[in-house]
């Protein structure tokens, strides 16, 4: 939705505003911390696969640091397939914590341009880190328990974090 | 939640039991090791089911276990034991967890804790210069294609090449510093480049290096052999595979839910997904966890290296001179191919998972050096920063009960959101400093999630261990300097 707007308001990458628009986003906190006694978890529900996507994403860079960290703009086209939605929600979280651990990316606003149940292709804006003040090492997302529900109101999932 | 009053037998005061026939699909019991005052806050902990979920996986032998220090993981609890048989058993990358051969070793000294405490404040301030740690920290190491692969494949051996460690430490580490490794191929090429340049990095979390007072010896004899004499220093280090690790793993576990289908694996996590040990893709992955356990071992060896010069910048003395020495190294995150008595009294190969859980191979076991023989190789079990950790030697019973295997550290007691909800970072470094130690940590959030107060009390876990007749206990280690992530 957000990539929609960028476009509608003719905000180009490097825009200020688009930025701004963007933690603005990453703030709505869109997403429920679950408790677990050695690691975290967070529940996400959305209307459409493409929500659950975009709000699952923010909620584990909001566990790894809940304010954005200084660094320049850039973003990342992501494309994956899976044998199954689960596994491509492991997958897609999966690849934006490689982007953190060795291209210092900090994903802050992703666009999910097409999403079916085993195939996303998303742009990720984002930053790119000059040195990382985050707050917590996310080492891997877990398939404990995972799975990714239908309700009246669209998707939900919970994901846990290994930390 | 569960009634677990209902479904568990006390077999001991120390030890608890899940009847098989608890829960549909148990193909073997669950025990529980736990004491009184571990007991009541298991009760209300979902680890118990986990441990039941563990019972349900395909050539499980004798037992599901679970260690006092056991506590809600993913897949299997943390604090979990289970042996599965090489012929027709299970390989499970959730068995071992995301941080392959995370693990702990312990460094002697001749240094007086006195005098540590004297220059706490400068050793504190230099071993947070010189060792990389934090989220995202990368180390001075850079890693070629060509390096990694030897570390994959010599593990700590590479880093003593290089200038890591000293050669004598190899014998005092669990496997000599290195598992064979078949083929390094299972290994992503992203596995490696996330390796590149973490060699020599601590991580965050729990991890940590610790400057510690031998504050007491329960067995003279045996800390004599360690080197350990009360009042003076040790240091600690606790790390593991790093993102090397946790890209195996994470791989690893994507072929195996593929493998699990392939071979009729039916299991109530998605986490616990396995494959035959011999299979092609049990093979793969017991490869590709023998590289990062390699990969760890020498980042340990690397993080010796650094401590040593710590202590050699702020003593003015070589750490030859400073003793020291390697006293021993464990992994608590593993899967080992070992052979054991089983219960119905045959000697068989196992593939024994160990997710928080130690080693304690007891005296006479050949697997251990001959240093230690006769005692026993030493157990090291972490406690909170606060409080104290320990020496421990494994017993007999061990190898009867719990495949050579006692608890790994103190075990989580509060949630990370818990612990920062309900304690703040002033306080915790006011208590630190009333018990004389002294804190260096990247971020405030970690001094609130590793709050001492968040852990159970080691010296419950490891009471529990020596009432149950698993272990005896060599050494208490109090904490004087603390460096964390």
């Amino acid at each position: 939705m957000t990539g929609a707007i960028f476009k509608w308001l003719n905000l180009g990458e490097a825009s200020p505003l688009r930025l701004q628009f963007s933690f603005f986003i990453y703030n709505l906190h869109m997403f429920e911390i679950v408790d677990h006694r050695a690691d975290i978890g967070i529940h996400v529900a959305g209307e459409t696969l493409a929500e659950l996507f975009a709000d699952a994403a923010r909620g584990m860079f909001f566990v790894i640091s809940e304010q954005p960290p200084e660094g320049w703009p850039e973003s990342h086209i992501i494309e994956l397939e899976a044998p199954e939605t689960e596994q491509l929600l492991v997958d897609w979280l999966s690849e934006l914590l490689y982007l953190l651990e060795v291209k210092k990316f900090f994903a802050i606003s992703p666009e999910i341009e097409l999403i079916e149940p085993t195939r996303i292709k998303a742009t990720v804006g984002g930053m790119r880190t000059r040195g990382m003040s985050l707050s917590a090492e996310i080492k891997a997302v877990t398939h404990h328990m995972l799975s990714v529900d239908r309700t009246l109101n669209g998707y939900e999932t919970t994901i846990y974090f290994d930390l | 939640m569960t009634d677990w009053q209902k479904s568990i037998h006390k077999l001991s005061d120390y030890k608890i039991k899940i009847p098989r026939t608890s829960f549909e699909g148990m193909r073997v019991p669950g025990v529980i090791y736990a004491g009184p005052e571990i007991l009541s806050d298991l009760l209300t902990d979902e680890a118990p089911m986990q441990v039941v979920n563990v019972a349900m996986m395909p050539g499980i032998v004798d037992f599901s276990l679970a260690m006092p220090d056991i506590h809600y993981g993913y897949g299997f609890p943390i604090g979990g034991v289970a042996a599965m048989s090489e012929s027709d058993g299970v390989i499970s990358p959730g068995g071992v967890g995301f941080d392959i051969n995370c693990g702990v070793r312990l460094i002697r000294s001749n240094i007086s804790a006195a005098d540590a405490r004297e220059k706490a404040d400068a050793l504190a301030a230099q071993l947070f210069r010189d060792i990389p740690c934090g989220v995202g920290e990368s180390g001075d190491i850079r890693l070629s294609g060509g390096d990694i692969e030897k570390t994959l494949r010599k593990g700590a051996r590479w880093a003593v090449k290089k200038g890591y460690g000293w050669a004598e430490d190899l014998e005092f580490c669990e496997e000599n510093g290195a598992l064979e490794i078949d083929d390094t191929d299972p290994i992503s090429r992203r596995a490696r480049e996330r390796g590149a340049n973490q060699l020599g990095t601590l991580g965050a979390g729990n991890h940590f290096v610790e400057v510690q007072e031998v504050e007491e010896i329960f067995d003279e004899r045996a800390a004599r052999i360690m080197g350990l004499e009360k009042g003076t220093v040790t240091v600690m280090i606790h790390s593991g595979s790093r993102g090397l690790g946790h890209q195996i793993c994470e791989d690893s576990i994507k072929l195996m839910r593929v493998a699990a289908q392939k071979y009729g694996i039916d299991l109530p996590d998605r986490q616990l997904s396995c494959a035959p040990v011999n299979s092609p893709e049990g093979r793969a992955y017991y490869n590709a966890m023998c590289g990062a356990a390699n990969f760890a071992w020498a980042n340990r060896h690397c993080l010796t290296h650094y401590a040593r010069k710590s202590f050699e910048r702020v003593f003015g003395a070589p750490a030859e001179r400073l003793g020291m020495h390697l006293v021993y190294d464990v992994c608590h995150n593993i899967a080992k191919l070992e052979e054991h008595e089983t219960q119905e009294g045959r000697r068989r190969r196992l593939c024994v998972h160990r997710k928080g859980a130690t080693r304690a191979f007891p005296a006479g076991h050949p697997d251990i050096p001959d240093r230690y023989s006769a005692i026993g190789q030493p157990v090291l079990v972490p406690g909170d920063m606060g409080r104290a950790s320990y020496v421990l030697l494994g017993t007999d019973l061990v190898m009867k009960e719990t495949f050579g295997s006692i608890c790994h550290g103190a075990g989580r007691l509060k949630s990370r959101s818990s612990a920062k909800a309900n304690f703040n970072a002033a306080d915790i470094l006011a208590g630190l400093a009333g018990r004389g130690v002294t804190l260096q940590a990247k971020c405030k959030k970690s001094i609130l999630e590793e709050a001492p107060e968040a852990y159970k009390n080691v010296t419950h876990v490891v009471d529990t261990c020596v009432n149950a007749g698993l272990a005896t206990a060599v050494a208490r280690l109090r904490p004087i300097v603390v460096i964390k992530g």
